[in-house]
């Protein structure tokens, strides 16, 4: 049987406890159960024995794929889930988003909501007061306030959640970047708000997609797959493992994800794209998936039996969304014994560097005939950026230069 | 044909023979609209005390109510989605709601022409016991889907979610992405005419964002007309011609979606101007040759001697086609002492299709070495501040949006 001490249950008589936190998980495992049902589905696991020790001070950030048991992971040390098997043992209060909104009372006002969260936290009505007013500011619902839980959009609820969360001075605090309800000037706040948290947080967890924020707010970085933790160190180290590692991933695995990999058409016999390769020049072989700013090359071979009149090859590359980003013909030199296209002829294509954004894209290589297709050939292509731009997601990561000189 | 071309022809109406999106409460919408209302209002009582067990004995409903919307006029063309904008508590998902008839509004009209459909927030619309093709049977049985189609419907959620072996599993051994998926296959497996939808485009990975974009574009090629309510403005650039902008139940502004993201986000007026600023005789406007090196050269002014970095972006905005950044740079060292100095940004061999696009920069002062603070916004030329800059370029067209050079270089005959 799991066992559990401390955590959310263990409340010090004098109201705030000045423990250290820190969170001990041994051998902790999470099985989901059969299903009743006849028509069985079988067990899952979501979490394998896994051994976890996390100390005062220390801002965790976990990455991984869908489904690596991140979010299962949380709520076993946030008291939500049950372990399977193991010992937990967590000192300090948590504090974690999903647990909030819990125990709201829709019929209660939003003021008096705030006094009913800190209880549940451990607050005491004179500890909360100092703080309400700042609650009230930072969740800026203005008179609503005032009104019923009931009477709250889903943004306000969120907003005062968050407002709640935040100024409770959080021992342990878990944040499931998930969550990112509210408006474009409270998303700016909230961001602005969670550096702070980070800074003087004891114990901070965060569930992150994005390797930037958890460069940015993380000291230790845990990479979780298939419920397996499968590196613990310092979050430059493992992202960069973690990019590394996904795109090394099984290249089937990849090709399975996305649909259809590599398409062969002719449309006239005798004619072919015989090859269609992406290639770095940091590693040998066909590369499904490319870094932005590597020399990257794409290796092209045609074939034609049959003599071709105004024959071109075309290089196209659009991303998912039906953008289309690279458009590119090339004339192909008529041997003029043959007056046309014979044989096998290859050409490499070079983006040194490559400077697409990160993204899917389809690439395809079309053989023409004037304006007749006659053979093509495509394949996915996913490129990744290992520090993307932070104000946004251009289409290209293109080289500039500023210089600057003073007048007068 | 280029690919906003391509993107354009997805929607007919061209800004000649455009309907209004938004018919004022005195004059009925001319011509087609898949969806109006007029003169909507919805109040809701507020009990501070007594709770729920007054709305539901219906006694004194006499008491304060709270105004949610007042006085809506909304009118959606055919083949058509507008967009909604606004902060929190503005009533957008309210209208959608009344639109959708999930609530009756206290005054005012409302006319549906067509199925209408919404896509609300993703709930578990169903016991998590269930397994997921149970779900999307439930779900599709209370769309009115005949037997007879049922089959054919569930392999095409099952494909379009991608559960695979999972959609033989119950919705609580699935992860949020997964059942966010399957509630979104589910509710779209049937076409309709009318899509109201709210906070939706933003389920699962990359992958499935895609396609569900792609799914949205093709229903709009094929006529389908909607609303579209989401926080994302990307989104509403690119979906919508035509937006509103929503606070306190009333809808402040109508017009082109540009414009109302710009009122949306409200960001003209911040900076600090005195640290650094770009000089009022800066040109408003550069032209640029295609895949030729460009320098834009521009003057500021600094006020304190602190580092003072640069960022600029290139984009292209066709309000209802596309919106994309094409270029971008950040934190790009301009000067650090007092005075005006001249900057050349410089971009070797440009690799933009010809065209007009707008040129944001952005003057952020830097903290000094040690110093715990953020870099702080000192001057902004952006179109989201009405103040953007405008590049075009010119050259031989171009089938793609960006110019990027590559170079082909002959090879032997390869195995």
């Amino acid at each position: 049987m799991p066992q559990r001490d401390g955590g959310p249950f263990k409340l010090d008589p004098r109201g705030c406890p000045a423990v250290k936190p820190k969170i001990e998980l041994k051998n902790v495992s999470k099985i989901y159960p059969a299903k009743t049902r006849l028509n069985g589905a079988g067990t899952k696991v979501a979490v394998n024995p896994m051994t976890l020790t996390v100390r005062a001070g220390e801002r965790l950030g976990i990455i991984g794929p869908n489904g690596a048991g991140k979010s299962t992971l949380l709520r076993i040390i946030g008291g939500l889930a049950d372990a399977s098997s193991g010992q937990i043992h967590v000192e300090g209060r948590v504090t974690a988003i999903f647990t909030l909104g819990l125990g709201l009372r829709e019929d209660l006002s939003g003021r008096e909501n705030i006094y009913v969260d800190g209880e549940l936290q451990g607050k005491s009505r004179a500890e909360v007061a100092p703080v309400l007013d700042e609650i009230i500011a930072f969740a800026d619902i203005g008179e609503f306030i005032d009104r019923p839980m009931r009477t709250y959009s889903t943004g306000m609820k969120s907003r005062l959640a968050f407002a709640m969360l935040i100024h409770i001075n959080p021992e342990i605090l878990i944040i499931d970047e998930a969550l990112s309800a509210g408006d474009c000037l409270f998303a700016a706040k909230a961001r602005r708000k969670m550096q702070e948290i980070c800074d003087r947080g004891m114990i901070t967890i965060i569930v992150s997609h994005t390797m930037q924020s958890v460069l940015d707010l993380c000291t230790r970085c845990l990479w979780m797959e298939n419920g397996r933790v499968v590196m613990d160190g310092d979050p430059a180290t493992v992202t960069r493992a973690y990019l590394d590692a996904v795109r090394t991933q099984d290249e089937a695995a990849l090709a399975e994800k996305l649909d259809r990999p590599l398409v062969t058409q002719s449309f006239r016999p005798g004619c072919q794209v015989t090859r269609l390769e992406v290639r770095t020049l940091e590693r040998l072989g066909n590369q499904s998936m490319v870094f932005s700013g590597e020399d990257t090359d794409v290796l092209v071979g045609l074939q034609a039996e049959v003599p071709l009149q105004n024959p071109q090859v075309r290089l196209r590359i659009v991303r998912l969304d039906g953008l289309v980003v690279v458009d590119s013909v090339q004339g192909v030199p008529i041997r003029e014994e043959e007056h046309g296209l014979m044989g096998c002829l290859g050409y490499r294509i070079t983006m040194r560097p490559l400077v697409l954004g990160a993204g899917l894209y389809r690439a395809a290589v079309e053989l023409l005939d004037g304006w007749d297709v006659v053979a093509m050939r495509s394949t996915m292509l996913e490129v990744v950026t290992r520090r993307p731009p932070t104000g946004g997601r251009p289409v290209l990561l293109y080289p500039c230069s500023v210089s600057a000189t003073p007048i007068g | 044909m280029s690919p906003i071309d391509s993107i354009q022809a997805t929607v007919p109406a061209t800004a000649g023979d455009r309907l209004p999106a938004c018919a004022t409460a005195g004059a009925p919408p001319r011509g087609i609209a898949a969806l109006s209302c007029a003169g909507v209002s919805l109040t809701f009582p507020v009990f501070d005390e007594g709770g729920a067990w007054r709305l539901v004995l219906r006694g004194d409903l006499a008491g304060r109510r709270v105004q949610v919307l007042d006085d809506v006029a909304l009118s959606v063309p055919k083949g058509d989605f507008v967009g909604i904008l606004g902060y929190n508590g503005a009533g957008k998902s309210t209208l959608l709601r009344v639109l959708a008839g999930v609530y009756h509004s206290t005054l005012g009209t409302v006319h549906r022409h067509g199925r209408v459909t919404g896509l609300f927030e993703p709930g578990w619309a169903g016991k998590p016991f269930l397994t997921a093709r149970e779900y999307a049977k439930r779900s599709l049985q209370l769309q009115g889907v005949p037997r007879a189609r049922l089959t054919e419907l569930l392999d095409e959620i099952r494909e379009f979610s991608e559960l695979s072996a999972d959609f033989e599993r119950p919705l609580y051994m699935l992860s949020s992405g997964m059942v966010a998926r399957l509630y979104f296959a589910a509710a779209t497996a049937q076409p309709y005419d009318v899509y109201l939808i709210d906070e939706f485009l933003t389920v699962g990975d990359e992958h499935f964002q895609n396609k569900c974009w792609r799914w949205m574009r093709e229903r709009l090629s094929q006529g389908a007309s909607g609303v579209l309510v989401t926080h994302d403005w990307t989104k509403i650039l690119r979906l919508c011609e035509e937006a509103h902008l929503m606070a306190g139940g009333r809808i402040t502004e109508s017009g082109p979606s540009e414009e109302i993201v710009r009122a949306y986000l409200n960001q003209a007026g911040e900076g600090r101007t005195e640290v650094a600023a770009f000089c009022p005789d800066n040109p408003a406007s550069y032209a640029a040759r295609c895949r030729e090196d460009t320098e834009f050269c521009f003057d500021v002014q600094l006020g304190e001697a602190v580092p003072v970095v640069l960022g600029y972006s290139v984009e292209l905005l066709r309000a209802g086609a596309a919106w994309e950044i094409l270029l971008m740079g950040e934190e790009l060292p301009v000067a650090d002492a007092i005075g005006r100095h001249v900057v050349r940004l410089r971009i070797p061999r440009l690799p933009l299709a010809p065209g007009r696009y707008y040129l944001n920069l952005f003057l952020k002062a830097r903290p000094r070495e040690g110093a715990r603070e953020r870099s702080v916004v000192c001057d902004v030329r952006s179109w989201t501040h009405g103040n953007a800059l405008t590049l075009t370029v010119e050259g031989p067209v171009c089938p793609s949006v960006t110019a990027v050079p590559l170079s082909w270089i002959r090879e032997g005959a390869l195995p």
